[in-house]
Order: C-alpha cells, then sequence, then structure tokens
C-alpha cells in the first residue's frame, strides 16, 4: 500500500529538489520581508510593533502543524509497521523545534513594548514552552536510543503524550482568561485582520513552510544515506 | 483487509490516547483556578472571602477613568457588570489606554479596591491600519 | 524616508530583533544540516571507494547507491 513512498524510488525525486524549493524560499521570503517589513501599514493601536506578528504567527502555526504531523505518522508507522513513516518524521522534527522557539522568542519580544512583560505564565504561552520540551525530548530520544525497535516506540509514545497539548495551546485563549489575544484568523467566520495585513502573513507563512521543506528534505537524504551506508558494511 | 497485529496496535494507540486525554482534562479541569492568568471585576465580587495573596484582574479600562496624580495613576477596569478601582504608581505599557484591555497584578485592598504592583496591557485580536479604523468609527 | 522606516515609531529595536533572530535561526539550522548532509555524503564516497570491485559492483546494483555517488560528484 506505501509501496509508492519507498525510499529508493523517491530518492532520486528527493535529492534534486533541495536546490529549487531554496531558490523559491529565497523569492518568497524576499517578498514576504518587503511586504511584512516596509510595505504592510502599521496597526492602529500597535503602530509598527505589528509587525512582529510576521514572523511570529507563522512559526507557531508550522511548529504546532510539524508537531501534529510527526505524531501522525509515528502512530501509523506503529501501526503499520512502516520504518519510512518514522524517518519522514524525524525529519521533521529540526524544523518544527526551531519554529517553536522562534514563535517563543518573537513572543517575549512582541509582549514587551505591547503588553509590558516578556513573559507571563499565562496558558497559551506556557502550553507552547511545552510543545518545545517535548520537541526537545523527541530530537533528544532519537539520538539516545540505537535500536531501532525501540527508538520507534519510545519516540511514538513521546509524540502520543505530546499530542495532547497541542489542542489545548490552540484553544487556551477560548477556555480560559489568557493574557494572550484569541486567534484572528478563523477559517469558518470572518478573519479579524484587515487585508493588506492578512497579505503579507500569508506570505511569510508560505515563506517559512517553503523553509521547512527545504530542511525537510536535507534530513531526510541525510538518513537515506546514512542507510546506505550502513548497508555497504553488510555487503 | 489489515491483519489482527494491526487492529490491535490501533486498538493500543486509540487505548493510550484517550486515557490520556480524559486524565489531562481531568487535571485541568481541577486547576482551573490556576490556569486562568486573571479573574474579572464580577468574580471578585462575588469571592466568598477576600483573598490576601497576589492575584489579577482584568477588563476593560473604563472611559474616562483614568486619573495621573503625581506618581500615582487611578482607573477602573470594568466587565460591563461591575468594576473595580485600581490605583498603582509606576510606569504603564504604550498600550495602556481608557476602553482597551487591561490586567493589573497586585493586592486587594477590599472588594472595590485594588491595590496594583504592575500594569500589563492586553490587546485584542484585531489588527487593521489606522485608516480603516477611522473609516469604521465615522459609520 | 528611510530614517523613517529605520524607526517604526520607535518600535525598531523590537521588530528588527524579532526579524533578526528569526533569520539568523534559519541561517544556523540550514548550516547545521547542509553540514551533515555533506559530512553522510562524503562518507559514503569514501567507503564506496574503499570496497573491491566485487562489492562495488554489486552495491551499483542498487539505483538509489548510484544516485548518491552521481550526487556527490556533481557538487
Amino acid at each position: 500500500m506505501f509501496k509508492i513512498f519507498e525510499p529508493n524510488k523517491i530518492f532520486q525525486i528527493t535529492s534534486k529538489a533541495p536546490k529549487y524549493i531554496l531558490f523559491l524560499f529565497v523569492i518568497v521570503l524576499t517578498v514576504g520581508l518587503t511586504e511584512a517589513l516596509i510595505l504592510s501599514p502599521e496597526d492602529y493601536k500597535q503602530s509598527d510593533a505589528v509587525r512582529i506578528m510576521y514572523v511570529h504567527v507563522p512559526s507557531a502555526w508550522i511548529s504546532l502543524g510539524i508537531f501534529s504531523s510527526i505524531t501522525f505518522l509515528s502512530i501509523s508507522g506503529f501501526i503499520f509497521k512502516n520504518k519510512n513513516f518514522f524517518l519522514i518524521a524525524k525529519s521533521l522534527a529540526p524544523s518544527g523545534f526551531v519554529f517553536n522557539i522562534i514563535a517563543l522568542v518573537t513572543g517575549a519580544i512582541w509582549g514587551k513594548p505591547t503588553w509590558g512583560t516578556w513573559w507571563a505564565w499565562d496558558a497559551r504561552i506556557t502550553s507552547m514552552l511545552i510543545l518545545a520540551l517535548f520537541f526537545a525530548m523527541y530530537l533528544i530520544a532519537w539520538r539516545i536510543y540505537e535500536k531501532e525497535e525501540r527508538v520507534f516506540k519510545i519516540t511514538t509514545f513521546i509524540t502520543i503524550v505530546g499530542i495532547i497539548n497541542v489542542p489545548i495551546t490552540k484553544y487556551s485563549v477560548d477556555w480560559w482568561n489568557t493574557l494572550h489575544q484569541p486567534a484572528s484568523i478563523n477559517i469558518l467566520a470572518k478573519s479579524s485582520i484587515h487585508s493588506s495585513m492578512l497579505f503579507p502573513l500569508l506570505l511569510m507563512t508560505a515563506a517559512f513552510a517553503l523553509f521547512s521543506l527545504l530542511i525537510f528534505l536535507m534530513k531526510y537524504n541525510t538518513e537515506l544515506i546514512k542507510i546506505k551506508n550502513k548497508g555497504l558494511d553488510r555487503l | 483487509m489489515y491483519g489482527r497485529k494491526v487492529k490491535l496496535r490501533f486498538l493500543f494507540v486509540t487505548l493510550i490516547l484517550v486515557t490520556l486525554i480524559l486524565t489531562v482534562f481531568l487535571i485541568l479541569k481541577s486547576l482551573e483556578e490556576n490556569v486562568v492568568f486573571f479573574q474579572s471585576p464580577t468574580e471578585i465580587k462575588t469571592l466568598s472571602e477576600l483573598d490576601t495573596n497576589k492575584i489579577r484582574v482584568g477588563g476593560m479600562v473604563k472611559k474616562n477613568s483614568i486619573n495621573v496624580n503625581s506618581d500615582e495613576v487611578n482607573f477602573i477596569i470594568t466587565d460591563f457588570k461591575n468594576e473595580i478601582n485600581v490605583s498603582y504608581s509606576g510606569a504603564v505599557p504604550n498600550l495602556f489606554a481608557e476602553e482597551k484591555g487591561v490586567v493589573a497584578e497586585g493586592f486587594l485592598k477590599d472588594r472595590n479596591f485594588f491595590s496594583a504592583t504592575k500594569i500589563l496591557a492586553k490587546h485584542d485580536e484585531n489588527y487593521m491600519p489606522p485608516e480603516v479604523k477611522e473609516a469604521l468609527e465615522e459609520k | 524616508m528611510i530614517n523613517e522606516l529605520l524607526f517604526m515609531n520607535g518600535y525598531a529595536v523590537y521588530v528588527l530583533s524579532a526579524f533578526g533572530f528569526t533569520l539568523l535561526s534559519f541561517l544556523g539550522l540550514y548550516v547545521i544540516t547542509k553540514l551533515q548532509f555533506v559530512k553522510e555524503q562524503s562518507k559514503f564516497v569514501a567507503k564506496f571507494g574503499s570496497l573491491n570491485p566485487k562489492k562495488a559492483n554489486s552495491a551499483k546494483t542498487q539505483k538509489i547507491n548510484k544516485e548518491i555517488l552521481a550526487n556527490a560528484l556533481n557538487n
């Protein structure tokens, strides 16, 4: 069923793709940065501080998205005993972790001039910190355990426990009183963000997603070569 | 179809997930008081006994309520049902303004009076350029 | 004009440090990932070079091995 995703078959594509993705990423990022820093308007209340949103929000979205994907892949890999799913999950993790850190740091930088504090033990911010800890655990587990069987089980367990934190992060601003503002983007209802600011936000999201894809592909290729390397030993 | 082992593993993962979700749900439910970042003036009014610990009160700064004395700022936090007087000495954040969100951290003197040691501005999820805001207000 | 852009109503320090941190993290992650990739690739090439002809030929029956070698030579 998963034969199409056999590493041997897709390597031809994954090994060539990074340079094109890098090219595309640089273009989208350049346009996105111009929009975000220069062309987009200031906010009526936050003035130019609102520009931090263009790096903060996409990073948070992508790190949550990546953690969810890793969980889905690990569980599927565990149920169907598919090694490749674990490799994909492992390769996704580094960029997810870095985006999580970016979301936390830029959030602190945004909080200082607007809220008046770098940090607050608010439900949204704290659950984002917990997500970063889960990412760290996941990455470290891959380095500690050598035996495949064991590392697959342990990383799957980490993602299963960690995934519960994802809806909490997402809905914390609706469930409880938080310092963090509720979501501006709504798929079902009208977004509370003006189109002149939505456009750069979506552009930056596209750029960040491309960066994740780039890092994923490079990491995935590295993992495949590592496997083939071990294969040479066995000849 | 899938083998028996696949189905069992699926059931296994589902059970772990359901158990964990229930556990976390119960823990959060019982910790609700600590998970909320601030209380509203209405919640303060209905407190059975006065809390002497450091707490946070949040809501809107009432219109025309900000009063700046030599080294003290006085204002009223409202949730449109109840309100509470706040006094604070120190610098306020840039976004602190009338009819905007605010969270004050400090101590309750009584049910109507709060002495703040820290003021945080809370902004909402609406983002728009100043011109659009003006146009909206004219409507 | 340029001054105004750089001033950002006083928020420039915050805005630019947030963007700066983001871009530096990108650069860092890219460089680390690239280095790991290059290291693994050159390890593979070195190991392949040390194989005796018979083993090398049998390794070459796997398409992916040939591709790794070809990519390494092209870079």
